[in-house]
């Protein structure tokens, strides 16, 4: 999967990867280029891999199959000490028997750092994650959210050319896992530092990533950038794993270019497609609620120029988010999802009109397995 | 740090990586390892015991490799030889009377604690563990002091006018007293573990559904406890059939058990039939375990309940069974604590006999012990083999531990964790005998070194159950950080996983050191001519008392209580300042 051109230089590269746990698959061909001072998440459900992946990259754990490159030089079999890769794990791993301020000095001793620049640069990562005068505090001693903040100032401090997450900040609540976030995507950005961050936490990925790599049963599905990945997802795991979405199962009826034409409950869907369909192929697409509009009948507007219409129907439920407002209708003998503002007055029992932007539906491949 | 300066970094780390430095593979590192310990344990534990099994197969007790002979004569002398038959039969029938009262005294003691707050049980645990931590040598010269002609009980029975005096030592009776106190702590702590966890509203429910208490008790809470009495009793009465030293010191001349037996034979180099009996009683030994061990789980040599489960949640109330319960548990301290507390008066008196209530006071027992030089060379020679051993098994017990929890789930890592407990298993008079054979032809007998390597087959497997807790006890996530930090397994080893033990590695320190320290029956067959303190007690106790003992006796004990103190005190301050840690 190629996230940016092969001539720009690749921090991390993964080619065809496989792992087996006593003869069951965890990983099966997984291959990934991260460019450098990317920070690129890996995103998908629990036991989908990513743990795996991860400890491949960072040589805790040897692919049954595969190579790992850092920087175009295979590490496939180069032991972990000596991959130069910053480590943040899950629980920290933080040692309980150094000060804080000793943790983060610790890899500097073992690369024989003199006395002085250690100090300093001990100094300046306490600065830059925020914690300037803990430094003499046991791990113990702070805040959930301060020993992940510490366990990165560590994984950093010796200037690593990778830096992976796994789920760091899926410990604490959610308030502080944006705040974090943010905070460390800033500090990936002022180090220059390629980051790959687990966590099956969409939102999280949405919010920090450069791209977003989806896994699913030790696959990768679909890798790219937030939008390039909702608006247009690969297949049904994917569309279904991003957000909400509807999906119209149908046949192909034909295709012209880059438009299917889909039958779906007596009607003709088109969509956006960019691979080859045959006709009579079972196929599916996603529309995205906020492309859905129901228009209660006899009202024209508010809607697009390049509206398509699908059918009328009722609104059988209205959920109040704020500035918006979800509804769920019934059309065509289908329960679709759209989106309105909370003040157009459509009210549950109305009769509307349903339809969507011309360009909304997406074809999706059959997701295997 | 400015961005140049990573970059160089950087780069210098680029030209670093994949020229990885050559070292031998970790499987080499833990087989080089494992080699001088699987050698020692060969040598001193598998031959010695071999060397018996073949002296019982022959017909002149001669273990001879050249011809082995199969000759079961040996074997058939304990059915036919009077002497012997009767021999055996007294010691099952003692064994069977201490597991009887044993069990009896320790049933209620342990439901009373199943039942307490937990802050109470506790506390009454640990009193009732402390003898654990004195050396049995000196919890039976206090019997003799209260069970003497002149001794505390009787002298209470003539102040009362009570009659007597009664004849309570040196006999079957003062046997089974000796064993039921040393057997206690043990089963109170088996059965202890298995009523924590029984849920007491169980029998409350039974209530609820038209059952009376003692239904209750019978139908539902009976069965639940069943598996860890059954397993207790099996595991207490094969530990009675391996006394030596209670028959020895409270015994009279009609007590000889199979242990007495054996060591008397081989003193006269008569190993045949000797040996026959060590062999039945190492077959009736291991079996009894693997039973208790089937029942119960692994938790019976783990020792300690690991907390307080739910059966302390519905409160005792106040009732006359209730009573009861208190009244045994009062018993069984009383047995526990009294002889303990009994030696101190006793080396101050002025007689040169023994005699209760002591006469007079007299500091002059400490100092003919400190300038003894009998004595003096005793404590140098006990803490120079003490300190020996306790340095060979922590170091043994780490690398063992170490490899164990790196070994994947399964059969091999049982069967080999297994062999690790193994030492605990066979009964200590046997392996005496066999370390004494093996150690006579290596030449070995009589040195320091060959009582270190002796006492460390007994005392590693202790130090491997406080390392093992304490290794599994430290995050793997750790070791892997540090790793991907760059440091080396071995740096990773002593900067990280070392300071995480460190107490723990104290502890097992400490307790291989006492193990060693208060060590008599391999000892004894060690040590013809320099005696170490433990055996020069036990030859003055064999022929006749004197207060030299007491005086020797309390400093003793008040080394033991000093040493467990600081560790207290020391493993103390590091768990409060990890809890500190935890909460934060
Ligand atoms: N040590 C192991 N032994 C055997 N199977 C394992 C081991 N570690 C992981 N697996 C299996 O490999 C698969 C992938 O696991 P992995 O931990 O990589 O998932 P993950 O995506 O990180 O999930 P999560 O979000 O729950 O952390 C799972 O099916 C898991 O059961
Ligand atoms: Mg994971």
């Amino acid at each position: 999967m190629e996230l940016a051109q092969a001539s720009s230089p690749a921090a991390l590269e993964a080619r065809g990867i496989r792992h087996e746990f006593a003869g069951a698959s965890a990983l099966d061909d997984v291959s990934l280029r991260v460019p450098r001072g990317q920070f690129c998440t890996l995103l998908g459900p629990s036991g989908s891999g990513k743990t795996t992946l991860l400890r491949i990259f960072a040589g805790l754990l040897s692919p049954t199959a595969g190579q790992v490159l850092i920087d175009d030089t295979d590490v496939t079999d180069t032991p972990v000490q000596e991959r130069g890769i910053g480590f943040v794990f899950q629980s920290y791993a933080l040692f309980p028997h150094l000060s804080v301020a000793q943790n983060i000095e610790y890899p500097l001793r073992l690369r024989r750092v003199d006395k002085a620049r250690r100090r300093r640069q001990v100094a300046d990562m306490l600065k830059l994650i925020g914690l300037e005068g803990y430094g003499d505090r046991r791990p113990g001693e702070l805040s959930g959210g301060q020993q992940q903040r510490v366990a990165v100032g560590r994984a950093l401090v010796f200037e690593p050319e990778v830096l992976l997450l796994d789920e760091p900040l899926g410990a604490l609540d959610r308030r502080l896992r944006q705040q974090l976030g943010v905070q460390l995507r800033r500090i990936q950005k002022e180090t220059g530092t390629t980051a790959i961050y687990v966590t099956h936490d969409q939102e999280e990925a949405f919010l920090l990533s450069d791209v977003v790599v989806v896994m699913n049963e030790g696959r990768v599905r679909q890798a790219g950038t937030q939008a390039e990945l909702y608006a247009n997802p690969a297949d049904l795991f994917v569309a279904g794993f991003l957000g909400d979405t509807n999906l119209l199962h149908g046949k192909v009826k034909g295709q012209a270019r880059d438009l299917v034409t889909l039958e779906v409950c007596g009607t003709s869907v088109d969509c956006r497609s960019l691979s080859t369909f045959s006709a009579g192929a079972e196929a599916a697409c996603s529309i995205r609620p906020e492309d859905v509009y129901a228009l209660p009948v006899g009202s024209d507007g508010p809607r697009p120029d390049d509206w398509v219409p699908f059918g009328s129907g009722t609104v059988e439920e209205s959920m109040f988010l704020g500035s918006r407002a979800r509804l769920s209708l019934q059309v065509r003998g289908k329960r679709l999802l759209a989106e309105t503002k909370s003040d157009a007055g459509v009210e549950v029992g109305t009769a509307v009109t349903v339809g969507w932007r011309r360009d909304a539906p997406v074809l999706l491949a059959h997701s295997h397995g | 740090m400015n961005s140049t300066e990573i970059q160089l970094a950087r780069t210098e780390a680029r030209a670093r990586r994949g020229k990885s430095i050559p070292r031998p593979p970790l499987v080499l590192t833990r087989v080089l390892l494992a080699v001088p310990i699987f050698v020692l344990v060969a040598i001193f534990l598998a031959w010695p015991l071999l060397n018996v099994l073949l002296r019982s197969l022959s017909p002149t007790g001669v273990a001879s490799y050249g011809s082995p002979s199969f000759d079961l004569g040996n074997y058939g002398a304990i059915f036919s030889d009077t002497v012997l038959r009767n021999i055996v039969i007294h010691t099952f029938v003692v064994a069977a009377w201490a597991t009887a009262i044993t069990t009896l005294l320790a049933f209620p003691v342990a439901y009373l604690l199943s039942r307490l707050s937990r802050r109470l049980a506790t506390v009454i645990l640990a009193l009732i563990m402390i003898p654990f931590w004195i050396s049995i040598l000196i919890r039976l010269f206090a019997f003799t002091q209260l069970l003497g002609r002149e001794g505390v009980v009787n002298s209470a029975a003539e102040a009362l006018h009570l009659g007597g005096p009664y004849s309570l030592l040196f006999n079957t009776t003062a046997v089974v007293i000796g064993m039921v106190a040393y057997l206690l702590p043990y089963m109170i702590l088996i059965l202890y573990g298995g009523m924590s966890g029984i849920d007491p509203t169980l029998t409350t429910a039974a209530k609820t559904l038209g059952a009376s208490g003692r239904q209750a008790f019978r139908t539902i809470y009976m069965p639940l406890v069943r598996p860890a009495l059954i397993a207790g009793v099996l595991l207490i009465f094969v530990l009675s059939l391996g006394f030596f030293l209670t028959p020895a010191i409270l015994g009279g001349a009609t007590d000889t058990t199979i242990p007495i037996y054996i060591q008397q034979q081989v003193e006269v180099f008569q190993w045949g039939k000797a040996s026959a009996t060590g062999i039945l009683l190492l077959a009736i030994t291991v079996v009894g375990f693997a039973f208790a061990l089937r029942l119960n789980g692994t938790g019976l040599l783990g020792g300690r309940p690991t907390g307080k489960g739910m059966a302390g949640r519905e409160p005792l109330r106040f009732s006359p069974s209730t009573a009861l319960l208190w009244v045994a548990t009062g018993l069984v301290l009383v047995v526990l604590l009294l002889p303990l507390v009994v030696i101190v008066p006793t080396s101050f008196e002025t007689t040169q006999s023994l005699t209760w209530p002591p006469r007079g006071f007299t500091m002059h027992w400490y100092g003919d012990v400190l300038s003894d030089e009998i004595w003096t060379t005793a404590i140098l020679k006990s803490f120079l083999v003490a300190l020996g051993t306790a340095i060979l098994s922590t170091a043994i017990a780490l690398v063992l531990a170490r490899t164990i929890a790196a070994m994947r789930q399964g059969l091999v890592r049982a069967v080999v964790e297994g062999l690790v407990f193994a030492p605990l298993v066979v009964p200590v008079i046997l392996l005496a005998v066999g370390i004494y054979d093996v150690e006579t032809r290596l030449n070995l007998i009589g040195t320091n070194g060959g009582l270190i390597f002796a006492h460390t087959m007994i005392a590693f497997p202790l130090a491997y159950i406080v390392l093992s807790g304490a290794l599994a006890n430290v995050d793997p996530a750790l070791e892997q950080a540090a790793w991907t930090l760059g440091a080396s397994r071995a740096r990773t080893f002593w900067t990280v996983v070392i300071p995480n033990i460190l107490s723990s590695l104290f502890g097992a320190l400490v307790i291989s050191f006492v193990t060693s320290w208060d060590e008599v029956v391999i000892a004894l067959f060690q040590t013809s001519i320099q005696k170490t303190l433990p055996v020069t007690i036990f030859s003055d106790l064999k022929s006749g008392v004197q207060p030299s003992v007491a005086a020797i006796a309390t400093l003793l004990v008040a080394v033991v209580v000093l040493a467990v103190a600081v560790g207290f005190v020391i493993s103390g301050r590091r768990h409060r300042g990890a809890r500190a840690t935890a909460a934060a």
